[in-house]
Order: structure tokens, then C-alpha cells, then sequence
């Protein structure tokens, strides 16, 4: 199994690059629910850095794709691909086919969607690389998904994870209706349902509203029943990377339990299992 | 020609669909089928309601559209087989594989659900690739992108034209899963979107007494029905397998008179009068989706669900009895009530009512009992299936 790490900032690639496998970016205006997303020049700096380096760098667009951002999109997709790097992570199926023929990897992170072995193995069969496994589903599933499948599989193993991504721009709205100028800190947003206690963290970008866990999602306890697993992935979204080293360290050096308390109260935060140990109802 | 396809929830609604003109209607299953608290229909009713759509010259498509985990593909060709067997005349569904076995072990048509979210032409394409024969495309498109898929599409294109709207790109929220282990993609959706939240900035509580929701108005597109028309779009759909009778007969109705009128003369006269008659269905408040303009705060519904039932529904005209109307009661209604009949093809009439008798020609002082079949006299012709609702809420 190798560790794929988002990125805060460009200086610290190479910090990064001693405990992981690889790294995930986004592009400036092209991507959402990224750590960081750079621009076309500081791209190119990290992929020479990964080269350097010998590491994987995978280019993430994980937003969905409309029709109007194509031309933009294959403009953008004409400048970066000749630049050496590992693979493209796609959430909406349709970026596949404006891809395919790039010579890169594709991996398909649509975060729900793909929750059962037997849809994984039909975007394999498509020529599909990778594909990330589902948020949603619990540590049985994937062992099977892990047993039979015929591709590439990631897995966020270590961040907050998103459960909701809206086109509409909620914050803005809700804003626009209290009659209060949104002079908001994107990253510092958080909602709280009126009948529960935990806070979840919520940002709005150019491509929607995006809802988070409460939890930082964790898959520590778990590492040695996803070993099959080709990529971990640890998300180090409204962290920095200093948090990100902090925690690969904890996920490659097999730390111990109080090192696991020390980081969370370091990091002020609590870590849960998400739906590992969970068995969702759907027959109400 | 353009297909109006309705939801049915039972056996009843499936039947009003038809005769208030959707030229198809869809159900679920009791399997692989989304809304899991929609009274989903048996293999045999399934057989049931393809003989009497096709009896009509009509479709009938059956949903299969969770998101499935591998438990759930148990048993999945023998339900596909049974589906072919019940003569449906497509399978709805979200997932790949289904989509897959479906071509590989039946001759079934296969239509992708709006819960894989389909919002480009290459997208479609995928779909397509893998035997599609329509696709449902998500409800966050203006008629300008939905006019390029349909242009650089070889499939089938269907719309949303009128129903509730997930405020997340549908199949991709997990919302209900994350705060009541009600899984939303398989069928198990608590609406948490439609909930009230508290918003902070850090520790600082924003909100005051309008709370933060990510609910939506419901959609509504009456105005936009030539344009969709015109853009080429094959199905246009009205969303809501668990609403009433009377929703679904008023909904097909307007829009059938709506399209038709389009239809024959190129132009529509009065969206008024059609925007008055829908406004008659139980609805949340609505607004026209991303159809048009980019959604904002006027398309969000806060602090309040806004259910409107704006015309109680009373009855269904059964028939003649002697010299009255026998009326199975939905709703209580009484002597001197205004009431409004409609029926198929036809528009609302009033009229007051006199006296209530029961089938015994016992005199009543109200029609209270729910189903239970009453006589009144009504000026003018009616016939079978007619609704009758209240006028004067």
C-alpha cells in the first residue's frame, strides 16, 4: 500500500514527499475540495519536484462537469499534460472522455457512487485505472471490494470527508436573505443541525457548497485489513502540512496509542471510524 | 413526439396518471428501487400495470436506481428476468453493473437514473457505451445545456419538469447516512437538507431567527415546457411516486393541456391560467430550478417545510346512481361547500351542494367517512375518474 498526501504548500513538496508516496493537487479555477490548488507555473514546479523525486502526482477535478467549462477545461488539459505527471483523479464520469487519450492514469472519485465490487470492476473494464472507494460503506464491503478487484483502488484513509456537494451557492443565499454581507473566512464555516451537538465544517467555492463529517475520519485501526489496498490517502483539507507529516508519520511508523491522543489534542480535534463499523438502514 | 411521464405510487395513482394524459408513467419495485417508502409494487401488480398502460397504447417503466453495496445484487438477474416477463417497457437504474446484466441476461430497455447525475454529453456517452437507451439527466441544468446534450447525444434525453429537488446533486449526498444511518442512495433518505442548521464562523453563531437550510423550492416549469420542447428533449418528468392522487392527476393535467396547446399552435396564450391551476396541487413553494436563471436565495425555502395543500381534495366521481353522482369521499365535505370537478381533457367547473345521501338514500349532514361512497347531485355531465376538490379554501 502507498500514501498519497494533499498539499498546503508548494515549499514544503518535499517535506511531504519523505513520508509519502505521492501527492494530490488541484489547479487554480479548476478543482474544488482540495487542500490547496495551484497555479499552471507552481503545477509544473511540483512536477518537477515529483519527478526529482521518483513520487507519483495525480491532478485532482473532482467537481462535476458542465457543458460551458469544456473548452476552458481542455485548454487548461492542453498546457499541463505534456508535464510529467502520475494521473488525473475525475469525479464526474464525463472528464474520462476528454481524457482518455492523454496518456495519463485515470482514477474515478465520484465519493459516493461507487459502493459495491461489481460497479467497480465496469469502470475498470472501461479502462477506467483506479477508482476510489466509496465514503459510505463499511470495513466487510470493502475487504470484499478489496478480494475481487480488477483495477487500481484509493481509499481516503485519514481527513475530513465531504457528504454533500450542491451547485447552488447555499452560504451565499443565506447571506443574501439575512440581509448580511458575506465577508466570510471560507474555512471557517461551520453548521450545527439544531437538534445536535457536532459541528460540521461547510465551504463555498465557484463550483457549489460542500458540507463536511463533523469528524476527522480515520482509518488507523483498520491498516492491516486494507493492506491490499494500492493507495491510501490522507486528505489534509482545513489542516496544514505540518499536520499532514504529523500524520503519515502515525500511519507508516505503526505509532503508538498515546502518540495517537497527543496528535489529537495537538490538532484539536477528535478522529472517528466514519461508516467502518456502521451498517446503514435502507428498508424504512 | 414529446413524452410526459408521471410518478404512481399504487395502482390507483398509476391509473389517474394515464387518464390525465402522462403518456408514461413510473414505478418502483419492491427491489433496487429508491423512495423505499413509496408503496413499491409486486412483480404481479408490475404485470397488472404494463397490461393496462399498453391496453392504452401506454409505457411503463419500473425503477431500480439505488446505489447498491454487494449484498443488494442478490437475486438481481432473476428480478431483471421477472421484469422482462411483467412486458415493462424500460428498467430506471443508477448502477453500471445492473445496467450490464440487464443487456447481457434480458431484452429490457435500460434508462440511467438522475442519481448518477448526468450533466454533460460525455457523460451520456459512457452511458450510451454501455447500452443505454435514455438518460435522466440531473436537475442542475439550465435549457441551454440541456439543448447541447441533447444535440451531441445519440440517447434519449429526460427532464425534471415539476417536483421536489435534492439540493445536492442527486447520488451525491450522504447527509441522511451520516446523521441517521438512513442510507440516501439506497432508498433510505431522511431529508436532512431540508433540515435547520445553526451556521457559525468559527466560534460565532451567524444565524438568528432564520436558520440555515440547504432546502430548495420545489420545481416548477411551466414557462420553460416550449423551450424544452423545442431543444429536443424526448421525456419530460414530474417527480413524486409517494404524492397523492390529486397531486398527480393536477400535475399531469396542466402540463398535458400545457404541452398540447404548444403542440397545436406553436405558442402558449395564458401561463397564468396554467400557473393558476397547478398552484392547486399540494406543493411546497416553487420556483423554476436551474432552468433559467442561477438559483438564489428566492429559490431556498428557510425555517419552514411550506407545505401548501392549497385545494382540499373531496372525492372521485364513480358514476351515475339513479338520478345522482356516486363520489367515493377523500376529504370531509358538506352541504352548501363550492366544489370543483375536473376531470381528463377538461377544465374546472364549480358547483354548490345541496344534500349528501349514502348509498341507502339515508340523508347526511357531511360526507365524513374516508372511501366511503356518497350520492350528490351535480349540474352538470361528469364522468369516471373526475376529481372533485374543494373551490373556496
Amino acid at each position: 500500500m502507498q500514501y498519497l498526501t494533499t498539499i498546503y504548500k508548494i515549499e514544503n513538496g518535499e517535506k511531504l514527499l519523505k513520508q509519502a508516496d505521492g501527492l494530490i493537487v488541484g489547479i487554480k479555477d479548476h478543482s474544488t475540495r482540495e487542500t490547496s490548488s495551484f497555479s499552471v507555473a507552481e503545477f509544473k514546479k511540483i512536477t518537477a519536484l515529483t519527478t526529482k523525486l521518483n513520487k507519483k502526482l495525480y491532478v485532482s477535478f473532482k467537481m462535476m462537469l458542465h457543458e460551458p467549462s469544456v473548452v476552458e477545461f481542455n485548454h487548461l488539459i492542453k498546457t499541463i499534460n505534456d508535464y510529467p505527471f502520475t494521473g488525473y483523479i475525475i469525479g464526474d464520469i464525463g472528464y474520462y472522455y476528454l481524457l482518455k487519450e492523454t496518456g495519463k492514469d485515470i482514477i474515478y472519485n465520484p465519493e459516493t457512487l461507487l459502493t459495491n465490487t461489481y460497479d467497480l470492476n465496469t469502470y475498470f473494464e472501461l479502462g477506467i485505472k483506479g477508482t476510489f472507494i466509496s465514503k459510505e460503506v463499511n470495513l466487510g464491503e470493502i475487504k470484499a471490494m478489496l478480494t475481487n478487484k480488477k483495477g487500481q483502488l484509493f481509499m481516503t484513509g485519514h481527513g475530513y470527508l465531504n457528504m454533500f456537494y450542491s451547485r447552488r451557492l447555499l452560504l451565499n443565499s443565506y447571506f443574501e436573505e439575512i440581509g448580511k454581507t458575506h465577508d466570510y473566512h471560507h474555512e471557517n464555516m461551520r453548521l450545527k443541525e439544531e437538534k445536535r451537538e457536532p459541528f460540521h465544517p461547510i465551504i463555498e467555492d465557484q463550483f457549489g457548497t460542500h458540507v463536511y463529517r463533523s469528524e476527522v475520519t480515520s482509518t488507523l485501526d483498520i491498516l492491516e485489513d486494507i493492506k491490499a489496498l494500492d493507495y491510501l490517502v490522507i486528505d489534509s483539507i482545513f489542516h496544514d502540512d505540518d499536520y499532514a507529516i504529523d500524520i503519515l508519520k502515525l500511519y507508516q511508523n505503526n505509532l503508538d496509542i498515546n502518540q495517537v491522543s497527543q496528535l489529537q489534542e495537538k490538532y484539536h480535534e477528535t478522529w472517528d471510524t466514519g461508516f467502518l463499523y456502521l451498517k446503514t438502514i435502507y428498508k424504512v | 413526439m414529446i413524452e410526459l411521464l408521471a410518478p404512481a405510487g399504487d395502482l390507483e395513482k398509476l391509473k389517474i396518471a394515464y387518464l390525465y394524459g402522462a403518456d408514461a408513467v413510473f414505478i418502483g419495485g419492491q427491489e433496487y428501487s429508491l423512495r423505499a417508502r413509496a408503496s413499491n409494487f409486486s412483480l404481479a401488480e408490475i404485470k397488472e400495470a404494463a397490461l393496462f398502460a399498453h391496453h392504452l397504447g401506454k409505457k411503463l417503466y419500473v425503477t431500480a436506481n439505488i446505489i447498491p453495496h454487494d449484498e443488494n445484487y442478490e437475486g438481481l438477474i432473476e428480478y431483471l428476468k421477472g421484469l422482462e416477463e411483467a412486458n415493462i417497457d424500460a428498467i430506471i437504474v443508477a448502477s453500471p453493473y445492473i445496467v450490464e446484466m440487464a443487456k447481457k441476461h434480458t431484452n429490457l430497455e435500460v434508462h440511467i437514473s438522475t442519481q448518477q447525475s448526468v450533466l454533460n454529453h460525455y457523460a451520456v456517452k459512457y452511458f450510451e457505451d454501455i447500452g443505454a437507451s435514455r438518460v435522466v439527466l440531473g436537475r442542475e441544468l439550465n435549457v441551454d445545456e440541456i439543448k447541447t446534450i441533447v444535440e451531441k447525444s445519440q440517447a434519449e434525453i429526460e427532464v425534471f419538469i415539476h417536483g421536489g429537488m435534492c439540493a445536492s446533486y442527486s447520488g451525491r449526498c450522504t447527509l441522511s447516512n451520516t446523521f441517521t444511518l438512513r442510507d440516501a442512495n439506497r432508498g433510505g433518505c431522511a431529508h436532512s437538507c431540508r433540515w435547520n442548521y445553526d451556521l457559525f464562523d468559527g466560534n460565532e453563531k451567524i444565524s438568528d431567527e432564520t436558520l440555515f437550510s440547504m432546502s430548495s423550492k420545489d420545481l416548477q416549469s411551466l414557462r420553460f415546457i416550449p423551450s424544452l420542447i423545442d431543444a429536443g428533449v424526448h421525456s419530460l418528468k414530474i417527480e413524486g411516486r409517494m404524492k397523492s392522487v390529486h397531486y398527480i392527476a393536477t400535475v399531469v393535467w396542466v402540463y398535458r393541456m400545457l404541452i398540447d396547446e404548444y403542440i397545436a399552435t406553436g405558442k402558449i396564450s395564458d401561463f397564468d391560467y396554467y400557473e393558476n391551476e397547478i398552484s392547486k396541487a399540494e406543493n411546497r413553494l416553487t420556483k423554476e430550478g436551474f432552468l433559467g436563471e442561477f438559483p438564489n436565495k428566492n429559490y431556498q425555502l428557510y425555517n419552514n417545510r411550506s407545505e401548501i395543500p392549497t385545494k382540499t381534495f373531496v372525492g372521485i366521481v364513480l358514476g351515475p346512481f339513479n338520478d345522482y353522482i356516486k363520489v367515493e369521499q377523500r376529504n370531509h365535505f358538506r352541504p352548501e361547500d363550492t366544489l370543483e370537478v375536473f376531470g381528463p381533457g377538461k377544465k374546472p367547473r364549480t358547483f354548490k351542494v345541496e344534500s349528501i345521501y349514502d348509498t341507502e338514500m339515508n340523508l347526511l349532514d357531511a360526507a365524513r367517512h374516508p372511501r366511503q361512497e356518497v350520492l350528490i347531485k351535480i349540474p352538470f355531465k361528469v364522468e369516471p375518474y373526475d376529481l372533485i376538490r374543494k373551490a373556496n379554501d
